[in-house]
């Protein structure tokens, strides 16, 4: 007993973190990843990766039936905290490595939803819950109305679907081709993925036909805190960066971005480690290779994090005269289509979508409702 | 000509592949935390590969519904059965374990067995990304290996042998990478692309959530992580004996050479995977066609004209 | 004794694995035990010393299967089986010219008597069939090449929606093509 208790302390002293977060908590969002990493706790990049969910803030009814479905996607042991203050990030990842160690406490939780069956013989709503969840590691037990939705929660009456699956449909490629596409979310838990936001895309091999963005939990026009415009772009930037597969500027970046919202006082320090980022980003020859070249439809993602560095960067000199601009929902939804999986990635990354406040362009939310 | 290493080769083959492994895995961890400008210390960095594997094998196993549980299986273990199996090839020192005729054809044979086995472990998770980071794989299979083969060509055609121990023979006054540089180069990226390695990861890429391996946990994410690890280790050891001079070297035994040559070999990858993004498979299948397919072709003509020259077959 | 008992398990395994890739509703099933039909085979080669051979067939296998498994599984609806589905097409044609096939090489190896071997063997084998390939079969073998390379010229000809004087222009001049995804060339 001693031996599998020393055995399990040593396994997960060094747990990998998912952290989920809906609209509006990103301050206290970069607060935990600011914390995780101090700790050199690795960030896990889907569900079966994770030994600690951080739920940051307090999730809306949408987000928490989301977070449902993660939990149960991620194996034993296995440890989940809430934090929706800045001083229980600490305390509560604390706790976390205690109920990870314990082994009362895992089979405690393996328990209750741990047996996870093999093939769906008979299909299950927590089946039907997982597989939406493995699909894309996101959300779905909470959409309404979309044709994807529907499918999934009227299975078992009369359907043969296995496992209360939904088949992939048929539709034409864009070289005319009959071929299968998936229905499928993208978001709101995937790496690297602005907060609350989900896009429900039609899917053909890794090439999206159609794409329709939204917010989780976000009532149209309501209000919703944001970060400033420098943190915002710094954290627009390095997740491109991450998704280009450039994981230490990445993790610069963020450094640095959690120095201007949480380090008082030396901002003049943090402009120029941008600066230096910047002219790094520039030298760099293979990621305007890989993000395209200026001309082409793909260069965009380079122009925006390009327009990201300026941002941040007159957003850190006070200067106000760079205004960051903000992509809507709607025509995010117009960029996606036709997009590789890949592509579509950064551009998400990219144009980093926020609710809009309420006086701003109503129609951001409602196009994707 | 020497011949196989005794049956006790074998069983230390695995060994000191994994602690190659274990090294290379602690030395990428340094490097990562260097690039994301939060040092990490060696000794940190030497406990992770322990620490990891026994997280992983503490951890539960997870199935999806309606996944292929059979398929996926077979594709883990055979990532980590084909490295291994590879690396019998690889003369430790002077002698391999396996010294067969045909020894770059099985190399070869048993490295491309990671295109089944990425695809079956993308394919067999029942999941959207683990499914488009399996197809990564097998559209940067076709990319790279052309070059890889002609590569692999070009050192036999140099040593007028498929035999690794002949290759190195060959080598013992003037190393292969002074005459075929360019095989040299695409080796090398193409064993960097086979293990889904450094500029290549978009088959495990964060875009797709660890595409092929994000469904996997526990042992199965062991497995699979192990012999894609293994993988990069053969594979940056096989440049040794087929580019640089293998066990031949002043004042070092052969194996010292060997090892020594192998951790460069693997230094200079895990270098290049913290310096240069990501690759995205439609850049990489253009440029290695139009680009590494010709040269590796010209470097091969150029290498058999000089084998010619010299009055060699 | 220990030969015949892999014969044996090689032979089994490919025919048995062959049978079952038409029992098996998951196309990456099937196209997998196709897989592992062909390396039972090359084991069979393998055994009767032609290395190279063997190992060639591995190789080109495992790639053509990969390749294989993604276009069935483009093609064909419910490529994973879950559905149940049938395979079988004009089940009973095939299955005369199956049984036709079967009596009649199993009658020719059974009633013709087998050759007795004259000479031996080279000493090595791999440099044996490089000697016959690039000498006596020469001609064949080139004629082999160019033909299977012109084909795979010709299929990409016709099959392709976009040729090169679409995407770079009659005279192709345009400095860059207006395709939606570009390669690592920048053409």
């Amino acid at each position: 007993m001693d031996l599998r208790t020393a055995l399990l302390r040593a396994a997960v002293a060094r747990p990998h973190v998912l952290v989920v977060g809906g609209v509006g908590t990103d301050r206290l969002r970069a607060r935990v990843e600011q914390e995780v990493a101090r700790r050199r706790w690795p960030v896990a990049t889907a569900p079966a990766d994770t030994d600690v969910v951080v739920v940051v803030g307090r999730p809306g009814p949408e987000l928490g039936a989301v977070i449902e479905d993660v939990w149960v996607g991620v194996p034993a042991p296995r440890a989940r905290v809430q934090v929706v203050d800045e001083h229980e990030i600490v305390p509560g990842l604390d706790e976390t490595v205690g109920t990870l160690g314990d082994l009362d406490a895992q089979r405690a939780l393996a328990g209750r939803d741990g047996s996870r069956p093999t093939r769906a013989a008979s299909p299950s709503v927590d089946e039907d819950d997982e597989q939406h969840e493995h699909s894309a590691h996101d959300d779905h037990g909470a959409e309404h109305g979309t044709e994807h939705g529907t499918e999934h929660h009227h299975h078992g009456g009369g359907t043969e679907l296995p496992g209360g699956l939904a088949m992939a449909d048929l539709a034409e490629d864009r070289d005319g081709l009959a071929l299968d596409q998936l229905h499928v979310p993208l978001g709101p838990v995937l790496p690297e993925w602005p907060s609350g936001l989900v896009v429900d895309v039609a899917l053909q091999g890794d090439v999206i036909q159609d794409a329709r963005a939204r917010f989780l939990d976000v009532e149209a026009g309501e209000a919703v805190e944001r970060l400033p415009d420098a943190a915002r772009a710094l954290t627009s930037v390095a997740r491109v960066l991450a998704l280009a597969g450039w994981s230490g500027p990445a993790a610069r970046t963020r450094g640095l971005r959690d120095r201007v919202l949480f380090g008082e006082g030396d901002t003049a320090h943090v402009a120029d480690e941008l600066d230096a980022l910047r002219r790094r980003v520039h030298r760099s020859r293979v990621l305007p290779w890989v993000l395209g070249s200026r001309k082409s439809s793909r260069g965009a993602v380079l122009d925006a994090l390009e327009e990201k560095f300026s941002s941040a960067r007159a957003a850190l000199g006070g200067g106000g005269e760079h205004r960051p601009t903000t992509t809507d929902l709607p025509a995010l939804d117009a960029r996606l289509v036709g997009a590789e999986f890949a592509a579509a990635r950064l551009i998400v990354a990219a144009a980093n979508p926020a609710p809009q406040p309420a006086l701003a362009e109503p129609t951001s939310t409602e196009g994707a409702s | 000509m020497s011949t196989a290493l005794p049956l006790g080769g074998a069983a230390l083959l695995p060994g000191l592949l994994l602690a190659v492994t274990w090294a290379a895995v602690a030395a990428d961890a340094v490097a990562a935390g260097r690039a994301a400008g939060r040092p990490v210390s060696w000794t940190v960095a030497l406990g992770l590969p322990g620490r990891e594997a026994v997280r992983l094998l503490v951890g539960q196993r997870r199935r999806t519904a309606a996944g292929d549980e059979l398929l996926r299986g077979i594709g883990g273990a055979a990532l980590l059965v084909a490295a291994l199996m590879a690396a019998a090839v690889l003369p430790l020192g002077l002698r391999p374990v396996a010294d067969l005729g045909p020894g770059l054809v099985w190399f070869n044979a048993m490295e491309v067995v990671a295109w089944a086995a990425v695809w079956l472990v993308g394919w067999g998770a029942n999941s959207t990304v683990s499914l488009i980071g399996g197809y990564r794989f097998v559209a940067q299979g076709l990319a790279y290996e052309l070059p890889h083969m002609f590569a692999l060509i070009t050192a036999a055609v140099g040593a007028q042998s498929l035999r690794v121990t002949d290759v190195v023979a060959a080598q013992q006054g003037l190393w292969f990478i002074v005459i075929m540089p360019v095989a040299f180069v695409a080796f090398l990226l193409s064993a960097a692309a086979m293990a889904f390695w450094g500029p290549f990861d978009a088959p495990v890429g964060r875009d797709v959530a660890g595409g092929a391996a994000a469904e996997l946990s526990g042992v199965d994410r062991l497995v699979f992580s192990t012999g894609r690890w293994l993988l990069l280790v053969a594979s940056s050891a096989m440049a040794v004996p087929l580019f640089l001079g293998g066990g031949h070297g002043p004042w070092l035994p052969a194996w010292a050479w060997v090892l020594v040559k192998t951790l460069a070999v693997l230094g200079v990858l895990i270098v290049l995977r913290h310096r240069v993004p990501t690759i995205r498979m439609e850049r990489w299948t253009e440029f290695s066609w139009v680009v590494l397919v010709p040269a590796t072709i010209a470097q091969a003509l150029v290498v058999t004209l000089v084998v010619l020259g010299r009055g060699g077959i | 004794m220990i030969t015949i008992a892999l014969f044996g398990a090689l032979a089994v395994t490919a025919v048995v694995a062959g049978a079952l890739v038409f029992r098996v509703d998951s196309m990456a099933r099937a196209t997998f035990l196709l897989l592992l039909s062909f390396l039972a085979v090359a084991g069979l080669v393998l055994m009767t010393g032609l290395h190279y051979l063997g190992l060639v067939i591995v190789l080109m296998m495992i790639i053509e299967m990969v390749v294989m498994a993604v276009f069935m599984i483009m093609y064909m609806m419910n490529p994973a089986g879950l559905m149940p589905m049938s395979m079988f097409h004009n089940t009973r044609g095939s299955a005369v010219v199956a049984a036709t096939t079967f009596v009649a090489l199993a009658g020719g190896a059974l009633l013709v008597d087998w050759p007795v071997r004259g000479g031996r063997p080279a000493p090595d084998l791999t440099m044996a069939l490089g000697e016959s390939l690039m000498g006596g079969q020469m001609l064949t073998m080139m004629t082999l090449g160019v033909t299977l390379f012109a084909t795979i010229v010709g299929t990409v000809v016709l099959a392709t929606g976009r040729g090169r004087y679409d995407r770079l222009g009659d005279e192709l001049d345009a400095p860059e093509s207006d395709d939606r995804d570009r390669g690592g060339v920048g053409r």
